[in-house]
Order: structure tokens, then C-alpha cells, then sequence
């Protein structure tokens, strides 16, 4: 070989290299917007958000016939504060959607939760942006994503995941189009080929083989990003819903109304800031209405639904549907 | 240990690098044995327990039948024995004790299972039959025993091919223990490019190959052609993972100047069941067919020993019915074709005639693959009653959603063994041959950085 050929072959896997690195750094950089949210929110007038709990609990359907208002659900498993405010911002606001109503439709401990740790959830934020929003990605994603190092892994994991995706995805997209594929893929959420719903890349032991889901850290209500939900529902002009779950029987707080000190005060300070509070931990449900503490079966995600549809075509909670806390109003 | 740990190619390079400067075989041996031990016990310690048992076994039996030749066939029953006794004991005991519970139950004697619940030891079929292979080559006068402790320890225990094999033969790999090895740097690059184009395989092909296989046999009511594709896919994934398990066996005891036997060859370009199994983990069915098959052909005839070797080839992959009738499937599967055999007409040598006989081969692989893959008898039934055109358009774009997936790793698969066998090999000393090779390793370490997951999966054969 030749001095060209010797040097040709010290130098091309340090241009792969290069190559590569300046890739998935950019990638990394990028938002990366691959979670199709957008036609189903024309006109919405009642936008419902809240994890698998929410997306148990509220039908869009019978919430639009009893407010007269078009409902939208996008409850999803999984989700946080943080996703909620990605969607309401990113997809809602800046896409020009003006919902009157926003109903959130959480287990109380989920909401004040700050720094998401978990990498499918990062994941599933990035793909929600639209456009770089740093002050969401700090408060989200904590300052590490803006390290060289973690810029790197997010953009190796954004190369790999879009890639696969697309294999798989790009022919049936091209026969019958995306949304038709989204939908099909939504009847089947066990198939990963979506990039939010592949499972990213897991810190821990590899021994324990699928990845455990890792709950992110409760902080104080001025660190959560409930503020920023607030105001991002006033932006909109549009009033927020916080519901306090139906609970089944043998969970309910005794005496009813009674919550832990810290998350009545969390429920305080959300109420004083201008939120609507319908607690439902005291909804008169039976045990075989729930399939889970707080995941309601039909009898009960209609109740909950019609109760939840009553306060919002009233603007506020009826005197009935009040929690009588003990020793408060 | 684990080929696809983090931990594992900072231990194969302190491993390899001290063993070439370690100089003499003796010493190479005895610090390949130190690491074999580390590789093995790196989990479970008391694993090498075991090995250490199964190693003293066959080394004992084989100074025995030197010893007392006219009492040899003692020294062979007390390493069967010892061998399928340690097999049984792990791998089968619970098992049967269940089906035994339940068949009684079935006569109206009802009784708890006496299970054992014992870890299955990693790699315990492979480690056995290699044994074994030794004291049954030393029976039948083909190999003399060895004297050297050492060397037969590792020849058993060598790390790479420990527990997923190639389960190697005394024949092969003892002279290769016992005798010098030198450094080739030629042979070192080689080694080191297929151990690299087998974790390729393994991590890029059958590690995303499986997300997608799992998703669709996870699903509750799949459609025909959504456990169609999955069947496909998971072929590809099986093959993709233990054929890369081969490659890195393969290459990284090349790079310490061991040749281990090919174990996969192109296994579903076959066009006959025969053909198959001269393809399709070649080391195992070698072994099937030289120490059970050929020995039951004298006392039961060509059909019926080929049945019972292939139930046993189901039954070594694991205690469980499906693996039995996987196995009772391929048995069918020849007999069918030793009976239309002579009705091949002219035209199937043809190039169309071989096209088809290929297809028509895959298709009852597949069949294979789905008993294989699918475990509970009654969910097998049911997924394997469906048409494959059975389904509803949403279902058929998922499934064509994998399929796109699944033709794409085949593609890979099939440029890369063909650039890795075929092109690089035939390059010679051509000048551009090292640019070449520099660039497609780039590519496949830049693969491997890309498609590496923190939680990785295991090879799909170390829990056989």
C-alpha cells in the first residue's frame, strides 16, 4: 500500500467519527416534533389533558353532549406536568387552537412533580416540541441536557429511533398516508415503531431486563410547572380545571376531603392562583367501578364524566358537588 | 459474562493482550482458564462449580479408559450418566416432576409437583454435549485422552464458545490447545473484523428486530398476517442473534489463534430439510448425527432415528412442549420429504425449481419459528389457525410496518455477510483493500455506538 492508501485508512474512520459526532450533536440540539397532535384540536372548545387515569376517566365524546362545547382528550398514559405544558403551549397555543376550557385529570401526587428522569418520557417531551423552548427544557429535562456529553446521547437516541421509524413506517406511509398509519399504529401500542413509544435508553442494570419506569421527583409548587400552566391557560384566555380523582371505596381519604397537609396546600395554592378545583375523591362510585384505585370501568367514567361536564357548563363547581372539607367551608 | 456487556471488550482486550505476551502455550492456557472461569462465574459464581464437576468427569474417564481399555465402556456410562444426570437435574427435573403431578392428577391421584426451582446454569447444554463429545471420541478410538489437565479444561471452558457454542469436538479443538499458537496479525484483523460484524448482528439486527417481534406476539388478538410477519421477523431476529453469537465466538478466539468449526451457513437458502440442517447450527446437528443418530440407524432404522434425534434436538433446546413439538415438526417435515422425494421431477434442479424448493423450505421453517417462538400450546393453536389474509387494514399496516422493518435487517444481513465472506476475502493485498476494511469497521462501530441500548438483551440460546 501506498503512503495515500495508509493514510486513507488511518483518516476515513476519523471522518465517520466526526461525521457522526457532529450528526447527533445537532440532532441532539434539534426538537425533534414526531407526535402527530393537530387536526383532531380544530375548534376545540374543551381540551381535556392528564395521564392513563384522565384518559380512563373522562369521555370526550359524552363531556361534548353534556357541555355542548367540542371536547378533545389528549390524556395520555404516562404523561406529566411537563407534557401537558408542552402540548398546551407548543401544540394548542402556537399552533392557534383556543380552547375555553382546560380540564387536567391527574392523581393528586402526580402533579407537583418536577425534572422528568425517566429517558422515555424525555423522549416523548422532545418529540412534543415544535420549536426549541429552553426554559421548558431546563425545567424538564434539568440543566444536564445542555452538557456536550448528554447532547450527544440525546441525538445518537434521536438518530436511532427516527431511523428505525422511518424503515418501518415510511412505506405504508407512502401508500396510504401518515394519519391513516397513525391511527392504525394507535390500535396497536404494544408494536414499537413509533419514536415516542420506543423504549430509549435506560440507565441502570441490565439485568432487570425491561426498563422500570422511573417516577420523577415531587417539588414545590414554584418549581412545578403548574405556574406555567396557568399561565399558559390565561395566554389562552381559558379557564384551568385541576380534578381530584374519583377514588375507589376502599382508598378514599377518611374522613372524605381529607387530604395530606402538603397536597391541600398544593390544592390551596392552585385555587388562590386561579384554578377551578372539582375534587372527586368523594364521588359516590362503587368498588366494581374501578379497575384500579383511581382507574374508573364505564358505570364510573360516566359519572365522573357527567359530573366533570355539569361544573364546566356551569363555570364553576354546584354547591352539591362540593367537598366538604372537615373543619373548612 | 456476557458478549454484549460493557465490561466485555475492555475484558477481551486485557484477556487477549496478556495472553499473547504471556509467550508459551502452558502459561496461555492456564490464563485462558483463569479467564474462562471469570467469564463464566461473573454472575453466578457457584456456576463453575459446575463446570469444574463436568470437567473432572470426562477428563477422569478418559484416563480411565486408557487405564483399564477392556473396562472402558463402564468409564462411558459413568460420563453419560454424569453428563444428562446434570442436565436432567437442572434443565428437565421441574419439567417432568410438573407433567408427572399432572398426569396423575389426570387418573384421579392428586399430587403437589416436587420441583426444585434450581437456576438453570447458562450455557449447560453446550458445556455437556462437549464433554461428552470427548469421552465418546476417546470410546470410539478416536482421540487419544489427554494427560494435560490444564489443556483439557480449556478446551472446555474455553470463554468464547462456552455457552452458546460452537459445542467443538476434542478432534478439532484439544490439538489446537495443546499445540503452539502463534501470533498472525493477518489472522488477529480478521478475528477482530468478525467478532465486530457479529455484534453487529447482534445489536443493531436482532436486538431491534425483537422490540418490534415482541410487540406483535404481545398483542392480544393479532391478525393472520400480523403473526405472519411476526414469525418472519423473529426468524430473521433468531438467526441475526445466534449466528452473531457464532461470529464473535468465532472471532474473538481467532484473534488468540483458535479456529472454531462454522456454525451457520446461509441457513435459509436450503431447499430440502436435509439441506437445512447442514445450515441451521451446524455444530449441534454434526453432533446429533455423528453420537445419536448414527448409532440409533443400526438398531431402529433411517425414519425412525431420524425422528428421535430430531425430538431430542427439540427437547435439548429446552423442557418445555413446544420445544418437543418443534421438534416433532421437523421430524414431519423430513419424513414427508423422504416420501415424495422420489417423485422430484426434472424440472426441480432447474434454477425456478430451486427458487420454489427454497420458498417452499422457509415457509416450513417459519412454521418451525412460530412453535419455537410461542410457548403456551393453546395461544400456538390459535395463532397458528389464522389466515394470514385474516385481519383488518389497520392490522395489515402494522404489519406492514414490520415488514419493512424486517426486509431491511435481511437486507443488512445479507449485504454485510456478503461483503464480510465474499468481497473482503477476495480482495487479496489489493491497495484499496485496507481503506476498505478501515471504512466498513467505521461504519459498523458507528452502528453498534447508534444501536446500542443500556438495556440490552441477552442471546436468545444462553438460556438453552
Amino acid at each position: 500500500m501506498s503512503l495515500r492508501h495508509h493514510l486513507l485508512t488511518v483518516l476515513l474512520p476519523l471522518l465517520v467519527a466526526g461525521s457522526a459526532g457532529a450528526v447527533f450533536s445537532r440532532l441532539g440540539e434539534q426538537v425533534a416534533a414526531t407526535v402527530e397532535v393537530g387536526p383532531e384540536l380544530e375548534g376545540v372548545e374543551v381540551l381535556v389533558l392528564g395521564n392513563s387515569v384522565g384518559a380512563a376517566a373522562v369521555d370526550a365524546q359524552q363531556l361534548q353532549a353534556v357541555t355542548g362545547l367540542t371536547t378533545v382528550s389528549l390524556a395520555e398514559p404516562g404523561t406529566q406536568p411537563a407534557h401537558w405544558l408542552a402540548v398546551l403551549r407548543h401544540r394548542v397555543r402556537l399552533a392557534g387552537h383556543h380552547p375555553r376550557e382546560v380540564v387536567v385529570y391527574a392523581p393528586l401526587h402526580v402533579l407537583p412533580h418536577g425534572t422528568l428522569v425517566d429517558p422515555k418520557e424525555q423522549a416523548l417531551l422532545l418529540s412534543l416540541l415544535v420549536e426549541p423552548d429552553r426554559s421548558l427544557l431546563d425545567a424538564a429535562l434539568g440543566p444536564a441536557r445542555r452538557s456536550r456529553a448528554e447532547r450527544l446521547r440525546r441525538g445518537r437516541v434521536a438518530a436511532r429511533e427516527g431511523l428505525v421509524a422511518w424503515i418501518g413506517l415510511a412505506p405504508p406511509r407512502l401508500l396510504v398516508g401518515p394519519e391513516r398509519v397513525e391511527r392504525a399504529l394507535a390500535a396497536a401500542p404494544a408494536v414499537p415503531l413509533q419514536v415516542a413509544d420506543r423504549p430509549a435508553s435506560v440507565p441502570g442494570d441490565r439485568r432487570r431486563g425491561t426498563p422500570a419506569h422511573v417516577e420523577p421527583a415531587s417539588v414545590p409548587y414554584g418549581e412545578s410547572f403548574l405556574p406555567a400552566l396557568l399561565d399558559e391557560t390565561a395566554r389562552l384566555g381559558a379557564r384551568l380545571w385541576i380534578v381530584a380523582p374519583a377514588v375507589r371505596p376502599s382508598g378514599r381519604p377518611e374522613p372524605l376531603c381529607a387530604h395530606p397537609p402538603e397536597v391541600q396546600a398544593l390544592l390551596d395554592r392552585l385555587e388562590g392562583d386561579g384554578a377551578h378545583l372539582l375534587d372527586l375523591t368523594w364521588a359516590p362510585l362503587e368498588e366494581e367501578d374501578f379497575r384500579s384505585l383511581q382507574h374508573p370501568l364505564a358505570r364510573g367514567r360516566v359519572a365522573v364524566t357527567g359530573w366533570i361536564g355539569e361544573a364546566v357548563r356551569a363555570g364553576q363547581v354546584p354547591a352539591e358537588r362540593r367537598c366538604r372539607r372537615p373543619g373548612g367551608d | 459474562m456476557s458478549f454484549v456487556q460493557p465490561v466485555f471488550p475492555l475484558f477481551l482486550l486485557v484477556v487477549v493482550a496478556t495472553y499473547w505476551l504471556l509467550g508459551t502455550t502452558r502459561r496461555q492456557n492456564v490464563w485462558l482458564l483463569l479467564a474462562s472461569a471469570v467469564f463464566y462465574g461473573w454472575i453466578h459464581p457457584w456456576f463453575v462449580g459446575l463446570l469444574v464437576f463436568s470437567i473432572g468427569l470426562d477428563f477422569g474417564c478418559g484416563l480411565a479408559m486408557a487405564r483399564w481399555p477392556t473396562r472402558k465402556r463402564w468409564a462411558l456410562v459413568a460420563s453419560i450418566v454424569g453428563n444428562l444426570g446434570l442436565l436432567a437435574l437442572f434443565k428437565y427435573w421441574d419439567f417432568f416432576a410438573v407433567n408427572v403431578a399432572a398426569a396423575l392428577g389426570a387418573v384421579g391421584l392428586q399430587t403437589s409437583p416436587w420441583t426444585l426451582g434450581l437456576l438453570l446454569p447458562v450455557g449447560i447444554s453446550f458445556f455437556t454435549f462437549q464433554t461428552m463429545s470427548y469421552t465418546l471420541d476417546v470410546y470410539r478410538g478416536k482421540l487419544e485422552p489427554t494427560r494435560d489437565l490444564v489443556a483439557y479444561a480449556t478446551y472446555v471452558s474455553l470463554f468464547p464458545q462456552l455457552v452458546a457454542g460452537p459445542i467443538e469436538r476434542g478432534t478439532a479443538l484439544l490439538p489446537q490447545v495443546l499445540g503452539e499458537r502463534t501470533w498472525s496479525t493477518p489472522r488477529f484483523l480478521d478475528g477482530l473484523g468478525l467478532a465486530l460484524w457479529g455484534a453487529v448482528k447482534k445489536l443493531v439486527v436482532a436486538d431491534t428486530l425483537a422490540l418490534a417481534v415482541d410487540g406483535l406476539f404481545a398483542l392480544e388478538e393479532p391478525s393472520g398476517a400480523q403473526v405472519l410477519v411476526a414469525t418472519f421477523a423473529f426468524a430473521l431476529q433468531m438467526f441475526a442473534d445466534f449466528s452473531g453469537y457464532t461470529d464473535i465466538a468465532r472471532g474473538t478466539s481467532r484473534m488468540m489463534g483458535f479456529e472454531l468449526r462454522e456454525n451457520f451457513r446461509a441457513p435459509f437458502a436450503a431447499t430440502n430439510p436435509t439441506d437445512f440442517w447442514r445450515r441451521w447450527h451446524i455444530s449441534l446437528t454434526t453432533w446429533l448425527h455423528d453420537y445419536l443418530y448414527l448409532p440409533l440407524r443400526e438398531r431402529l432404522g433411517t425414519t425412525a432415528a431420524g425422528a428421535v434425534t430430531l425430538l431430542l434436538a427439540g427437547l435439548w433446546h429446552g423442557a418445555s412442549w413446544n420445544f418437543l413439538l418443534w421438534g416433532a415438526w421437523f421430524a414431519a417435515v423430513m419424513l414427508a420429504y423422504r416420501l415424495l422425494r422420489p417423485l422430484k421431477p426434472a424440472w426441480a434442479d432447474t434454477g425456478v425449481g430451486r427458487g420454489l424448493a427454497v420458498g417452499v423450505m422457509f415457509g416450513l421453517v417459519l412454521v418451525g419459528m412460530l412453535i419455537f417462538r410461542v410457548r403456551d400450546l393453546d395461544r400456538l393453536l390459535r395463532l397458528g389457525s389464522l389466515a394470514p389474509w385474516q385481519g383488518s387494514p389497520d392490522q395489515v399496516l402494522v404489519a406492514g410496518a414490520v415488514l419493512s422493518l424486517a426486509l431491511t435487517a435481511g437486507a443488512v444481513l445479507w449485504v454485510g455477510g456478503h461483503l464480510r465472506h465474499e468481497v473482503l476475502p477476495s480482495l487479496g493485498s489489493w491497495r484499496w483493500r485496507g481503506p476498505l476494511r478501515s471504512l466498513s469497521w467505521s461504519l459498523a462501530v458507528l452502528a453498534l455506538v447508534l444501536f446500542a441500548r443500556d438495556t440490552t438483551r441477552d442471546f436468545v440460546y444462553f438460556r438453552f
